[in-house]
Order: structure tokens, then sequence, then C-alpha cells
């Protein structure tokens, strides 16, 4: 959701440039599990779950389709419920394989703070005892405030705190933009 | 001590007086009620322009409850939230915590008063002994004893009894009061039955248990030749048949309270305690009605209904509270603004509900102001607006459903015997020497 | 949208997308009930309390299961059968539950508008589990619940009720919630058993058993027993039961796979046969797990902060 013309949007990667990125993340994810036979790739609602739908294209493009595919809702996990007014609506998690002993990447549109891998780890390990979980991400614009990184990074930017960063999804491909957070929003 | 009550407007419908006057009073009566009088040298004045001047309010169904439940209220308390509300006569009904059946209860009352009171009290005793509605109190004891009626304050469901209760009364001159309820139809209900307590899940007392009561009554004093005091009536249909009983030259009298004709069953919605009372506050259809009576002259009085209650009667679910409502501080005000500034009474006809009415069902002497009747008078502040807060009252009642509610009439001076009770909102210290007697 | 209410006291103040907000929730909620850890951090440092005046096995122990499986903390506190029982007032009530600093109360009573009187008083929220006859709002809500799970509409869906209607805790919460959603509703039963003016709910009215379920889709069943309280509405159990119990002869009246949803506690002979109880009985343990569902569901809804 953007609104033209009333703050200065800026594009931070091109049309060209993600699709660069997914293909080449896919190909370190390929490299690092030697394959994707007991991966399970897994989207973070609810920017990481298209962005892991392209993760997923890709690897099968690489001859590598993963095991299983799923999304997590991180809503019941979150650490600041009490704090942001209105209970927000629950979304649904859908893992439908078993957990156990797989390998999952775990995979979001933008790592921040890393409050929200750390409530989708959580969410994931309530579900049973992965083998492994691997963390992607389109990008990383840092301001950690839990150690969390990620295993696979599209780009690293530097940005104003207060910015707001958006991959745009579209059916003719997807861009990364960025531009100031308007006053009164969080 | 001489007083008096400069430039008011003076209303006597017992002399068809409505004039701009001013009314004298001395050694316990009025002495003059002319235009223009001159100050005796000792005399105290009260300029009562813009106001009116009244025979006292004559409050025909009071309760109290010492020394039973004295933390509900008290002779005292009672008597200083009368003087608040314009009342000089408060007439005292039986009830479990004050069973008024035999004699020493009412000269407790009445030598509690003398000492303790600032307005005149007076009894009425109970029908039946322990208000059991089985066999008949001595009413000739208590009529002598100063009890101006007898009457339980629910109803003798054995008709047989009150069929002799009426005929025994017939003797001693004074009416029997009926609570028109009767018991098995209104068994276990907390509200007007209808499509509002259905959906508070509340169960219902139906319209009809009252018309059921009113319809045998009446019959009873057809049969009896004597006096019935239905008290309250609330229902449309019992209006009627009163209207019809008089018609017929029945013997049939009736009163009701400003909660009757001020509020309706919505008043409970959201479990409101407060607006819990027994008879049940009605439909707008019933309130109507109501209010058509006290205009035709169907409804020959208004009452407070006054039933003072601690917090822990009313603070408690809804089908454990009391019923009842604190309104003796209220009741004329309430009316007025119901009936003068809201339905265009004339001010003979509220004075007549209020004061000449009720003095004239009972044979009390107040309720005119005529020279040499008793100076008991109440001065409306009929102008002016004020809150009722329930908080700031006298009585120890505190239970009222107009809290917030803003009314006109509030009196602003109350006279008994001549001695002023309370002016202002400020009350006299007791006794009072006029209550001596 | 969040619900407009600190407090859940009763489907009347409801709106149509409150009570749909709620049903989605309960449906994510209950995929949790699959996982073998059922339990989410949501309302991790929250206590929630149960506050029964009356017994209520059933409902009390599904908001315990429904607060433990958010993780909330959770207290019974006991009271006696009426405030006037132990002396002490609604405010005193009210004040011993403020300095527990409990964030959720459940209130069962079973005298109308306690949980309502109790509300005003708290800050916390006040969740109404049964006030007599008045509202039952949770159990109605499962009851939307399972109606849809399996017929996935309410827009003129019709669905008949029976039972011992002045008495039944979640009728007019039905009534409320049903007609809100857009179905249809008839109230079965002798005419002693009709409430007062509930013409103007606009229901309709059968005393016989078969005009109300002729083409009926969902069948709402209560337990009909005789106590001091309706002696005098209800002649006699065996009179009850030859005019108005559902058997499968009965039952064949109504819409095909019509949907038999009992609140609980059947007496089975009276207001349901045992053939049709056997019948009715898997959607009962349905209504178990929609319950826990339906209450985490509402527990998570009041716990974000008012707009």
């Amino acid at each position: 959701m953007t609104s033209e013309g009333e703050y200065e949007v800026s594009e931070i990667l091109s049309v060209a440039d993600t699709g660069s990125a997914v293909a080449r993340m896919a190909s370190e994810i390929v490299a690092e599990n030697a394959g994707a036979d007991e991966l399970a790739v897994v989207g973070i609602h609810t920017g990481g779950v298209p962005l892991a739908e392209r993760i997923v294209a890709a690897l099968e493009q690489l001859g590598a389709k993963p095991a299983a595919t799923g999304t997590v809702d991180i809503t019941l996990y979150r650490d600041d419920l009490s704090q942001i007014g209105p209970a927000p609506v629950v979304r649904s998690t859908d893992i439908t394989f078993d957990v156990a002993g797989m390998t999952v990447v775990l995979v979001d549109d933008v790592i921040f703070t890393g409050r929200t891998v750390r409530a989708a780890i959580d969410n994931l390990m309530d579900l049973g005892r992965p083998r492994r979980i691997e963390l992607a991400v389109l990008v990383d614009r840092g301001g950690r405030e839990l150690p969390i990184q990620p295993d696979f990074v599209g780009t690293r930017v530097d940005v104003e705190r207060d910015s707001i960063i958006e991959v745009l999804f579209g059916d003719d491909g997807d861009r990364v933009i960025t531009y100031p957070c308007p006053a009164g929003r969080r | 001590m001489k007083l008096l009550i400069k430039n008011g407007r003076v209303i006597d419908p017992s002399r068809d007086v409505d004039l701009v006057c001013d009314l004298l009073l001395a050694d316990g009566v009025v002495a003059a009620c002319e235009v223009n009088l001159s100050a005796p040298e000792d005399a105290e004045i009260y300029d009562a322009t813009g106001k009116w001047v009244v025979p006292g309010a004559v409050d025909l169904h009071v309760h109290f409850s010492e020394p039973t439940r004295a933390d509900r209220e008290t002779v005292a308390s009672l008597s200083r939230a009368a003087a608040a509300g314009g009342v000089t006569t408060a007439v005292c009904r039986p009830c479990d915590d004050v069973p008024l059946d035999n004699i020493a209860v009412a000269e407790f009352l009445l030598s509690k008063n003398r000492r303790e009171g600032l307005v005149r009290l007076k009894p009425v005793a109970a029908l039946t002994r322990g208000l059991r509605g089985e066999t008949l109190t001595d009413v000739g004891d208590l009529v002598t004893g100063g009890a101006l009626a007898v009457g339980d304050d629910r109803a003798v469901m054995d008709s047989q009894v009150m069929r002799r209760g009426l005929e025994y009364a017939r003797a001693f001159a004074v009416p029997v009061i009926a609570f028109p309820q009767d018991e098995s139809l209104a068994a276990g209900g907390v509200m007007n039955e209808g499509f509002v307590s259905t959906t508070l899940g509340l169960k219902g007392i139906p319209w009809s248990a009252e018309e059921v009561m009113v319809i045998r009554d009446i019959i009873l004093a057809r049969m009896t030749r004597w006096r019935v005091h239905v008290s309250p009536v609330t229902v449309a249909g019992a209006v009627e048949l009163i209207r019809r009983a008089k018609a017929d030259g029945i013997k049939v009298t009736c009163d009701t309270s400003p909660h009757y004709f001020w509020l309706t069953e919505r008043a409970v919605e959201g479990f409101n305690t407060f607006a819990k009372v027994s008879p049940p506050l009605r439909s707008e259809r019933d309130v109507e009605a109501v209010k058509v009576g006290l205009a035709d002259g169907t409804i020959d009085a208004v009452a407070s209904h006054h039933v003072p209650l601690s917090v822990v009667d009313k603070d408690v679910e809804f089908d454990d509270a009391a019923f009842g409502i604190s309104g003796i501080e209220t009741y004329v005000a309430v009316a007025y603004t119901a009936l003068v500034a809201g339905a265009g009474m004339s001010p003979a006809d509220f004075v007549r509900l209020i004061s000449a009415g009720p003095a004239k069902l009972f044979g009390l002497p107040g309720g005119t102001l005529a020279v040499g009747a008793p100076a008991d008078v109440a001065v409306l502040d009929v102008k002016g607006a004020s809150v009722i807060t329930a908080a700031s009252f006298f009585s120890r009642g505190k239970n009222t459903a107009f809290d917030g509610v803003e009314v006109g009439g509030k009196p602003a001076l109350t006279v008994v015997g001549g001695n002023v009770v309370m002016r202002d909102g400020k009350l006299a210290s007791p006794p009072n020497p006029a209550l001596a007697t | 949208m969040a619900l407009q209410s600190k407090d859940l006291l009763g489907i009347q103040a409801l709106s149509e997308g409150e009570l749909r907000v709620i049903l989605d929730t309960a449906a994510n909620f209950q995929t949790l009930a699959a996982r073998p850890v059922k339990k989410v951090p949501a309302l991790r440092g929250k206590t929630v309390a149960n506050l029964f005046y009356e017994p209520s096995t059933r409902t009390r122990l599904s908001f315990e299961l429904a607060a433990k499986r958010l993780s909330a903390d959770f207290i019974n506190i006991t009271a006696a059968t009426s405030s006037a029982a132990t002396g002490e007032t609604l405010t005193d009530t009210a004040k011993t539950v403020e300095a527990m600093q409990v964030d959720f109360l459940v209130v069962r009573h079973s005298m109308a508008g306690a949980a309502h009187q109790l509300a005003r008083q708290v800050e916390c929220s006040v969740i109404n589990a049964g006030d007599g006859p008045h509202e039952h709002p949770t159990q109605t809500l499962v009851d939307l619940f399972t109606i849809w799970e399996n017929e996935k509409r309410f827009e003129g869906l019709k669905v008949a009720i029976l039972g011992d209607h002045p008495r039944s805790p979640a009728t007019i919460s039905n009534i409320y919630g049903l007609k809100k959603m857009g179905a249809e509703v008839t109230l079965v039963g002798p005419s002693t058993l009709i409430p007062p003016g509930v013409d103007q709910f606009r229901v309709r009215v059968a005393t016989r058993l078969e005009d109300g379920i002729a083409g009926a889709d969902v069948i709402l069943l209560s337990r009909v027993e005789i106590t001091d309280a309706n002696r005098l509405q209800i002649p006699s159990l065996r009179e009850y039961a030859r005019f108005y119990c559902l058997t499968p002869r009965r039952l064949a009246l109504a819409a095909d796979d019509a949907l038999v949803l009992h609140s609980g506690s059947m007496n089975r002979g009276v207001e349901i046969s045992p053939e049709v109880a056997d019948y009715a009985f898997p959607l009962l343990v349905q209504q178990v797990t929609n319950g826990i569902a339906v209450r985490m569901a509402v527990l998570y809804l009041l716990a974000g902060e008012r707009e």
C-alpha cells in the first residue's frame, strides 16, 4: 500500500535486480543444503508468503523442488500484543507436514528488529522439533534488537530508522521501494 | 411566633383561591390571607416572590423502619426528609419492619415524633395481625389510638377476610386501604411482565395481577357499602375500573405515585435495582392512562410511596434486591414537573392532588389555608430548576430512581404548625413544639 | 476490527460484524487443537478468573482450558450462591476482584443481570458465562460456530428451538444471534412456555411440534425437567414428551440431514428420544472442542485495547 505523490519514494531494487537476488538466494540454499530433498520452505505472513513462492519457483528452476512448503502467522506469538491496540486479525498457520527432522527455511521479505523471526521460530517449535532452521530474507535493513541473523540475504540496505521498506510483489516482477514513515503511522 | 409569607402566588383549591397575596401565620394557625398585609412588629418575613404558596403536602404513603432496620430510616430521619420535601403530614403505613398491628407500635411512633420529629406523622394500622391476611387486628383500639385507616402492605388474598375487614372498619368510619396485587399472579416477579422482562430474563408481574384485585375490592366495597382506597393504582385497566365504579356510586378512592407517571418498565434496563418497585414500573400505555386518571379526577391523590432502603438492600443481584424507591423528598417536585410543567395541569388541580385531596380522604385538618386552619404551608420554587442528588438526601434511604434528574417546583420553605422546619434546604432542629399535642 | 465493549455480556449488544470476527477467529484457534503443543503465548501474563455462583462443570472447564491454551494464568474464585447469601454487596465483590488484579472475570450466576451489574464496577473484562434465563453468549457462539461448520450459511436457514424457554439459559442469546446472522427462528413448545412478548423478536411461534420443525435445517434442544419454577407450565414430563419429544419419526419432518444440537445434559425420553440422542451425540463432542476454540477467540479479542 503506497500513496504516491505525498512522500518521496525511492527504489532500492529494480525488478531485474530483485529477480536476480532471488535466483542467487535459491542457488545458495541449494549449495548450503546439498539439494532440497529434506527442505521445507515456510513463508512468514504477510510479506514472506509471496517471497517464499518466488524462492520455491527458483528452486524448482534449479531442479531442486523442496519436500514441503507452508506458511506461518505469528500474530499469536507476538511479544507486543498488549501494547498495540485492538487485537490484530489472526491469519492461518498452514503447516500440513511433520516438522520433526526437517530443515525449515523460514522466509520473510524484510528483517529489521528480528522480533518477527523470533515469533516465527517459537511457532515452528510448538509444531515439532525441526532438525535445523535457516532464515532467508530479501532485504536486511539492520536495526536488530535480538541476536538473530539471516543465512541467505538478497540485499543489505541502510535507511533512516523511521522509513518504510516495502516489497511490491507483482505479476510482472517484484521490486523494493522505500519512503519516509508518514506521521502517526507506526 | 408570627410568620408573614409575602408576595407569593397563594394556591388554595379548598377556597378556590389562586392569587398573588400575603399569608400571615400566627399562634400555629393561618391568621390572614390578603393582598398587601402589613407586617406585625414581631413577625418574621419570608419573601415568596415568584414562588407558589400552598397548603403543605399530605403524603399518604410512607414507610420507616425503626427500630428493626434503623439503617433504612428512623422516625427522625423520615421527619427530616419530609420537611425537605415540603410534606407537613406524613402517613405511615405498616410493613414487615413496622407491622403497626398493635397499639404499642402506634404509640411508639407518635411519642418518638413528639420528641424527635419536625412534621406531623399519622399511622395507618394493619388490617390483619402480623400482615398475614388471616385474622383482623383490633381495629377499634387502633383507630382510637390514632390510626387514620387500616390496610396491609400486601393484598388480603382471602376474600372473606377482606369482606369482614370492610364491614368491621365501617363501624369505626375508617377506610380500608387495599394494595392491589394478586400474590399468586405476581409470585416471584420482579418487574412488569412483557417484552422488556423477557429480554432481561427477569420474571414478570402481569398487569392482570393489579386488575384482578381492584375489581374484587370494588365488588366487596359494593357488597359492604363501605370505602376502599386503592393504593397505588398503576395500570390502565385498573384506572378505568375505578372510573366506572365511581360513576356507579361505589365508595372507592385511590392514589398513585410519581414514578408511576414518569418512569416506565424501561427504567429497569441495565438491571437498575433503583427501578425495582412494587407494584412494578409499567408500560407507556399504563403511564399515559395514569396521567389521564390524574387529570380527570379518577385518581384522588398523589403520594410518595416512600420506601427507604440501605445500600445492602439494593447493591445486590436484581432478583435479590429489595423493592422500593426513597421518594418523600422529591415526589412533590417530580409530580409538579410531570403534571404541571410537563402536561399542563392547572395549579389548583396539582395542589388538590398533593394536599387538599389526601387531607379530605382521611379526614385530616390540613390541605387548606383558610383562616384558623393549622399553619401547615409549603412554598415551592416553580421558577428555578434543581437536580435531584441522592447523596444529599436527608433520608437514610438514597435509593432513588431519579438521581441526576432536573426538576422544578422544589420546596423552598416548609412550615408545620406555624414553625419553620425547612428553609432553603436547611432544616430546623427538633422537636417541633407544634407536635406536642 | 476489535470488539466495541470491554465485556462480553450478551449477544444483544454485538453487531453482526462482531459476531463474524469472533467466529472467524475461533476457526483459526480450532486448528491449534490438532497440534502436539496446543498452547500459544498470546495471553501470557494475563490472569483469567472464574467467578461461578452456581456450578456448571462443562462451562467452567471450557473456559479454564481456553485460558490455559492461551498461556494465561487461571484462578477459581469460589462464590456463594448470591451476594445476599454472604452479606456482601456487589461492590464488595467488585473491589475484591480488582484487588486481585484479574484481567478477565468469567461470571456464572443463576440470577439475570449479575454479570452486567458486576461489569459496571470493574475495569477488567467481564465475560457472562450464563446469568440465569437472561443470556449465555458463549454458548450461542459455540452453537453458531457449529452451525456454520456444518451448514456453511446462516441467511435463510430455518432454525427450530425447543425446550423450557423461560429457563433455558441460551434461548434469548440464540434468538439474537440467529436473527442477526439472517436465520429464520421458530420457538416450539406449549403456550405456557412461550415467553411474554416474544413475538417482538420477530420469531415464529409453534405450539405443535410438527408445524415447528417442518423443513427445519437446524433443531436446537435443551434439557426439560420439572421444578418448582415451572410446575404450573408443564403438567407432567409424560405430557411434554407425548407432544414435544424429538423422535426419529418427527425428525423426519425436518430437512434432510438436519442438524440436531443439544446444549448438554440430555433428558432422554423427554425432549429427545434415545435414538435421536445417539444420532446427536457426535455433534455434542464436536461442541466441546468448538467450545474451547470459541472461548479462546473471545478471550483473545477482548484482550486487545479498546478503539
